[in-house]
């Protein structure tokens, strides 16, 4: 990309992909921090979880204060407009996934036994480390766009969709297998798990959706 | 973020009258050293004559008469013991329209620091005339051509030559008087960014007609109407969240 004529100008760009950077560390240690509490209930986690959350929620409140200068100091176009408008927009959605880690923090009810029968144990551990990787995948895009990586960010996503039904398809069976009313609570809570992964990774879908418009100026 | 700002200049209750007419009430104002203030505001609303006051080129002009005071670095600029020449050395002045002198590249550079016998060679000289083009960003467009006449430049590079004229005496304070209003959108890029540079060692303070010049080349803006000053403050407060309302229907172009 051509340097600007104002050195200034190309720093700010380059802080607001920073920032990104930055907030996507945190939303990293997040995903690894609830993976691993839900696949092991290892309740050491749950304050770090809450304060990596607050870190969070403090960058996208710098950064849009950042993003906001920016705009109205530089008057960004063209493509440096949509550059600093996808900032804005994609720090939004890593703040939105923070909250959807902090609700699956929130809802794991530590006193119900795990019940023998788990059928969608290993589907449940796939999902959340399978929407890990793709954040992971869709921040690298971000740093770096490209048609094969975006490709892989939506093949990814429908795995996870597909992940996500088959656990509620298992759920189901268990339950019907179950009458035991403390069993029945905690599949309830691994649906409403899953479905906050899904959820996470329909966002992580939304961050390539704002590459792509970023790249091309169209919006589908 | 604290950060200690000196004050270089600073007006009490500076009015100007041309004649019988006020242009410029009761302004108080603080610019800060080595920082950007600019000051916008609709037109005839005294955005020049204030600027004016800051290098008492108002003294020139029959009519004008100032009252209350400036003072730089906390010294009154209107005593009687000061010379006015030796002030304008401090605080240089660029024009809205480019005005080099009909003379060469080099002597429009060389006759500042020549009349104020700031150097004691030749060598000197011409090093100090190299050095402003270069601080100035145009030394290397001009170097195979010093003797060629400055009206000769394009308009951005006479501006750039007036600049580099300007900062050939040391001054303290560079006021500028819409600088780019003849330039066109990379020759004003040029410009700004030579702005962002001269900041580090000058106090600069800017007339533009340009908000959006304002709000990307300055730290501190001050926004006049009718001879008033109606806001001053840091430039990303008036220009995302203003206080007053008439900063902000001016800002937002709702009043002409
Ligand atoms: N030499 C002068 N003699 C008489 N009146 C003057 C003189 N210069 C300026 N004025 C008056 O003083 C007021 C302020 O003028 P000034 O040139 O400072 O405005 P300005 O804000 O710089 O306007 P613009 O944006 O058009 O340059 C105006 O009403 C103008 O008519
Ligand atoms: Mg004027």
């Amino acid at each position: 990309m051509e340097k600007h004529i104002v050195t200034n100008y190309d720093l700010d760009l380059d802080q607001c992909k920073t920032m990104i950077g930055e907030m996507s560390i945190y939303i990293d240690k997040l995903l690894v921090d609830v993976v691993g509490l839900v696949s092991s209930k290892n309740t050491n986690l749950i304050n770090g979880i809450f304060r990596t959350e607050e870190e969070i929620n403090k960058l996208e409140k710098k950064l849009r204060l950042f993003t906001l200068n920016v705009l109205s100091k530089r008057q960004p176009m063209a493509d440096d407009l949509r550059a600093v408008l996808i900032t804005l927009k994609i720090s939004g959605i890593l703040e939105r996934i923070a909250d959807h880690l902090v609700n699956i923090t929130k809802k794991i009810d530590h006193q119900i036994k795990i019940p023998e029968y788990f059928s969608s144990k290993m589907d449940l551990e796939a999902l959340g480390k399978l929407v890990s990787e793709n954040f992971s995948t869709v921040i690298n895009l971000y740093k770096e766009p490209s048609n094969e990586v975006a490709k892989e960010v939506l093949r990814k996503d429908m795995l996870c969709n597909e992940l996500f039904s088959e656990i509620c398809k298992k759920n189901l069976d268990d339950i019907s297998k179950n009458n035991e009313q403390k069993e029945c609570k905690f599949f309830i809570e691994i649906n409403f798990i899953a479905k906050e992964f899904e959820r996470i990774g329909d966002l992580v879908k939304n961050i390539s959706k704002e590459v792509r418009y970023s790249i091309s100026g169209k919006v589908r | 973020m604290v950060s200690k700002k000196k004050i270089k200049v600073l007006t009490k209750r500076v009015s100007v009258f041309y004649g019988d007419k006020q242009a410029i009430k009761d302004v108080n104002l603080e610019i800060y050293e080595n920082q950007v203030t600019s000051l916008i505001g609709p037109s005839g609303c005294g955005k020049s004559t204030f600027l004016r006051c800051i290098n008492r080129m108002n003294d020139t002009i029959d009519i004008c008469r100032i009252t209350g005071k400036v003072l730089i670095d906390n010294d009154d600029i209107y005593k009687a013991t000061l010379d006015p020449v030796l002030l304008r050395a401090r605080v240089g002045m660029v024009f809205q329209k480019p005005n080099p002198f009909p003379k060469s590249i080099f002597d429009n550079v060389a006759y500042g620091p020549q009349i104020h016998g700031l150097t004691n060679s030749k060598e000197e000289l011409e090093d100090l005339v190299v050095n402003s083009l270069q601080k100035a960003g145009l030394f290397n467009e001009v170097k195979d051509r010093m003797n060629e006449s400055g009206t000769s430049l394009s308009g951005g590079q006479q501006q750039r030559l007036c600049i580099a004229r300007a900062i050939a005496v040391s001054p303290e304070i560079i006021l500028m008087d819409e600088p780019c209003s003849a330039l066109d959108p990379i020759a004003t890029a040029v410009i700004e960014e030579l702005i962002d540079e001269l900041m580090q060692n000058y106090t600069i303070v800017i007339v533009t007609h340009s908000m959006q010049q304002a709000a990307r080349v300055s730290q501190q803006t001050a926004y006049f109407h009718m001879g008033n000053l109606i806001e001053f403050g840091e430039t990303s407060k008036i220009f995302q969240n203003p206080k007053n309302k008439q900063t902000q229907d001016y800002i937002t172009g709702r009043i002409g």
